[in-house]
């Protein structure tokens, strides 16, 4: 059966309608909420960091649950294998007494996967994971089987506790379309938190967005007009996050061994096309790119041994990337 | 280009004649501060260094920083895609109208139509005038204004260096008027009655030297320019001519009233001439006595032109022996060869006085201009004492006086109001204007009623008075003499004083160009080597 036709005003208030149900548990981190959707509406996968304690599955188990999508949750643990999470074949006797292998798919075979404490799986597990990840299907015994589509990976992992950890090597942190990080909430939202957490307070989230619209808000985003000087000015940003470029500012030439690849432009594009969307416009606009240039960016700016010496975080050299590139609207500014 | 449809199209269209008047208005104010800041820039400039024409420069400058850039900025093309932009910019539309326009209305997509067609919507609702407020450059016009009253104030208040200036004009005055004396001399040269080369010669450095005294910056440049002249000059001349002169002017007074040849005339020359062809027919005793004379002349010769003197003596002995006539003939050449460099070597030396005398007006004026004293304009005569060209009569008083009446060289030193106390060549005084004739009266050093056509400040009436530098003993050996190599004589040698003068006046040209001593003085110090001239 066939994707339906959206509008752009549809668009809008399902992505809306999904934000609102995901509030209902989620008490503010808006933004939060909303870097979430946008990796939802764009088909990326995010990966999501913060310290332990601040709702990161919460937000996830809620985002399944106003979605009408096949939902797993993967805990990952040193001692899970690549099999227990993409599949394995099974001996398998059928009615006639034949015997054969079977293939049982794993917990990633889902709309939506959420994969806890991804740093806690050993790399060959982490492998398997974001090899799916990157070619939405997975290999096993030879036979290459796709994923549904939509096909997102949430993943989550904690800053601390580094101690028996994988950390995820830079170039399959890449694949994530965005990094977000979870903040501890104000103190007027922790009231409300405590208020729903320790009552009795069980909240209807009702499922909101079936699959087959998704997939069509998801074409739609590809959609969306990216005027030519914008264009180019995601292309200066990717490039000055890369110290031998010339547009690199001093900060990233001082700290930074690795710039973002084009994987940094595209999640760049694809997310402020979302953000243009959500923002009821039809076209992306300089001020899309700059608010998603921290998530889009972060995980892909390699910093150098003397930034994590001074403390430089990835966010403050994309900030000063940000401001060192020209705005196309000071490019007119010549007009007066 | 994209075409996003005839309805946003016409819209951009009328906001881009907005943006251009504002694009003129912010040229106007961005060349309006350049314009301030370059003018205070000169004008401080000016103030150091001797300008003279900057404020001319900032006045004339104003309408074209004004206009020029303001036309520049509503002519220029301004693309359709800027012209959206600047309106989103504007309107805060969040690039709405900038991506409109880059698509082509007859080939969009759905989602391209749907997006400029809220573009479209969005442009309607919000007028050219608030997509395009024509809004004056501000914070630009403040500074460009702060910087003009600066430049007002700087153009109101006294330049110091505007003395500078009109010294430097009189400057340049003087030293046209130095290059145009030069070029009268060059005029003169020509009439003379010297040797074709000769002449080309005297006129090269005339004229080579009246073009870089019109170059020259400053006096003290131009007269660095006189001394090179005047020291190729002195290389030019050779020997005593001077006392070679004398003593040819009275062989030929004595020919006046006692001819060689019974009833000869003439040049002492074409006496010799009309000796040689006479000689034949003439009594002994006359012979004899023209034969004395001949020796005479010779023997006086003998240390200014020995080949003259060899010539002469040759033909006294032809006469006194009753020898070959062509003895005679050839003292007749000679003779006449010897004129003839005379009478060159007078043209360098009265070019070479021509020199000295503009060098001394030129530094006494240098040295009026030091003390604040601007040329004026005049006629004046002066009296005094001093050197000069003419002919004339006079009473001859002393060693190194001037003729009677003299061509004298006006003074050039004068005040503002056009009273100074004048200088020239002839030591004249008296109050002046500026550049003018005097009028020297003085002593001829010559007996009365004789002709002294050069003033020689060593050599008196007779030669004996003939002011000498004696030499060392070089027991044998060459005496330098400047740039010359002479014979030298064990005994007294007696070195003409014009001989050393270029070596003295060199070395003491060199010492005011390397010492460190005020301009002025530097001048004074050249005027004062220039006066011991010979």
């Amino acid at each position: 059966m066939a994707d339906p036709q959206i509008t752009p005003q549809q668009y809008r208030d399902a992505a809306i309608a999904v934000e609102r149900e995901v509030g209902k548990m989620i008490v503010g981190q808006q933004g939060l909420v909303r870097e979430v959707v946008v990796c939802l509406l764009a088909e990326g996968h995010a990966l999501i960091e913060g310290v332990p304690g601040l709702g990161k599955t919460m937000l996830l188990r809620t985002l399944a649950s106003a979605l009408s999508l096949e939902f797993s949750r993967i805990q990952f643990t040193p001692d899970l294998m690549p099999a227990d999470i993409v599949g394995t074949q099974i001996f398998k006797e059928d009615e006639q007494g034949r015997r054969r292998f079977e293939f049982s798919e794993g917990p990633l075979f889902a709309n939506l996967t959420l994969a806890d404490e991804v740093n806690r799986a050993t790399p060959k597990t982490q492998s398997a994971l974001l090899e799916a990840m990157q070619e939405r299907a997975a290999t096993v015994a030879g036979e290459t089987r796709p994923m549904p589509r939509p096909f997102f990976v949430m993943a989550t992992q904690n800053p601390i506790e580094m101690e028996g950890t994988y950390p995820l090597p830079e170039a399959q942190l890449d694949r994530f379309l965005l990094k977000i990080l979870v903040e501890p909430p104000e103190p007027g939202d922790l009231v409300t938190i405590l208020d729903r957490t320790t009552t009795g307070y069980e909240p209807d989230i009702e499922p909101v967005l079936d699959a087959a619209t998704l997939r069509s808000m998801i074409a739609m985003t590809r959609q969306v007009p990216l005027a030519s000087h914008l264009a180019t000015y995601v292309a200066t940003l990717v490039a000055a996050t890369n110290p031998q470029r010339s547009e690199a500012p001093e900060i990233v030439r001082r700290y930074v061994r690795f710039g973002s690849s084009p994987r940094g432009a595209q999640s760049l594009v694809l997310g402020s096309k979302v953000m243009a969307l959500l923002d009821g416009r039809l076209n992306v606009a300089e001020e899309d790119v700059v608010a998603i240039a921290r998530p889009a960016l972060r995980h892909r700016v390699i910093l150098s041994y003397e930034a994590l010496a001074d403390g430089v975080a990835a966010d403050q050299i994309v900030d000063a990337v940000v401001a060192h590139v020209p705005s196309p609207a000071k490019e007119v500014e010549v007009l007066g | 280009m994209s075409r996003p449809g005839p309805q946003l199209d016409a819209w951009l269209a009328r906001v881009r004649r907005r943006i251009r008047v504002r694009r003129g208005f912010r040229w106007m104010g961005a060349a309006l501060v350049v314009w301030a800041g370059a003018s205070v820039a000169l004008l401080l400039f000016a103030r150091v260094e001797p300008v003279g024409w900057e404020e001319t420069v900032v006045v004339v400058t104003l309408p074209f920083a004004v206009v020029v850039p303001f036309i520049a900025g509503v002519v220029q093309k301004l693309p359709i895609h800027l012209t959206a932009r600047a309106a989103d910019r504007d309107l805060a539309s969040a690039d709405r109208l900038g991506t409109a326009t880059e698509f082509d209305a007859r080939r969009q997509i759905d989602l391209e139509r749907e997006q400029v067609s809220d573009a479209t919507r969005y442009a309607t609702a919000h007028g050219p005038r608030s997509a395009a407020p024509i809004r004056l450059p501000e914070q630009r016009l403040l500074v460009a204004a702060i910087l003009a009253v600066v430049a007002i104030v700087l153009m109101v208040f006294e330049n110091p260096m505007d003395a500078v200036i009109e010294r430097r004009d009189a400057e340049q005055a003087l030293l046209e008027q130095a290059a145009e004396n030069l070029e009268e001399g060059a005029r003169e040269i020509e009439q003379a009655p010297i040797s074709e080369n000769e002449k080309r010669r005297l006129l090269q450095e005339l004229e080579q030297l009246a073009e870089e005294l019109r170059d020259a910056p400053s006096i003290d440049d131009a007269l660095k320019e006189l001394l090179e002249s005047e020291r190729r000059l002195a290389a030019l001349q050779q020997g005593d001519h001077i006392a070679a002169k004398t003593l040819m002017r009275s062989f030929e007074r004595s020919l006046e009233e006692n001819p060689l040849t019974p009833g000869g005339a003439g040049s002492a020359a074409e006496q010799l001439s009309q000796l040689a062809a006479q000689m034949d027919e003439m009594p002994a005793e006359q012979r004899g006595e023209a034969a004395e004379r001949l020796a005479q002349l010779g023997e006086s010769l003998e240390g200014l032109d020995p080949e003259l003197a060899a010539a002469l003596e040759g033909a006294a002995g032809a006469l006194a022996e009753g020898g070959d006539p062509q003895a005679v003939s050839a003292a007749a050449s000679a003779l006449q060869a010897a004129e003839a460099s005379i009478a060159a070597q007078e043209s360098i030396a009265a070019t070479a006085a021509q020199l000295g005398s503009i060098g001394d007006q030129l530094a006494a004026a240098s040295a009026a201009l030091a003390q604040g004293q601007l040329p004026g304009q005049g006629q004046a005569a002066g009296q005094g004492l001093g050197a000069g060209q003419g002919q004339g009569a006079g009473q001859g008083q002393g060693q190194g006086q001037g003729q009677g009446a003299g061509q004298g060289q006006g003074t050039q030193a004068g005040a503002a109001s056009g009273q100074v106390s004048g200088t020239n060549a002839n030591s004249s005084t008296g109050a002046t204007g500026g550049p003018g004739t005097a009028n020297g009266t003085g002593n001829n050093a010559s007996k009365a009623g004789d002709d002294a056509p050069v003033f020689d400040p060593i050599f008196g009436g007779e030669i004996a008075e003939r002011l000498r530098v004696a030499g060392a003993d070089q027991g044998g050996r060459n005496t330098e003499l400047g740039t010359q190599i002479g014979q030298g004589r064990d005994g007294d040698i007696l070195i003409p004083y014009s001989f050393v003068y270029p070596e003295w006046s060199a070395r003491a040209a060199r010492s005011v160009d390397t010492l460190p001593i005020p301009a002025s003085l530097r001048a004074f110090v050249r005027a004062y080597f220039r006066s011991l001239a010979p």
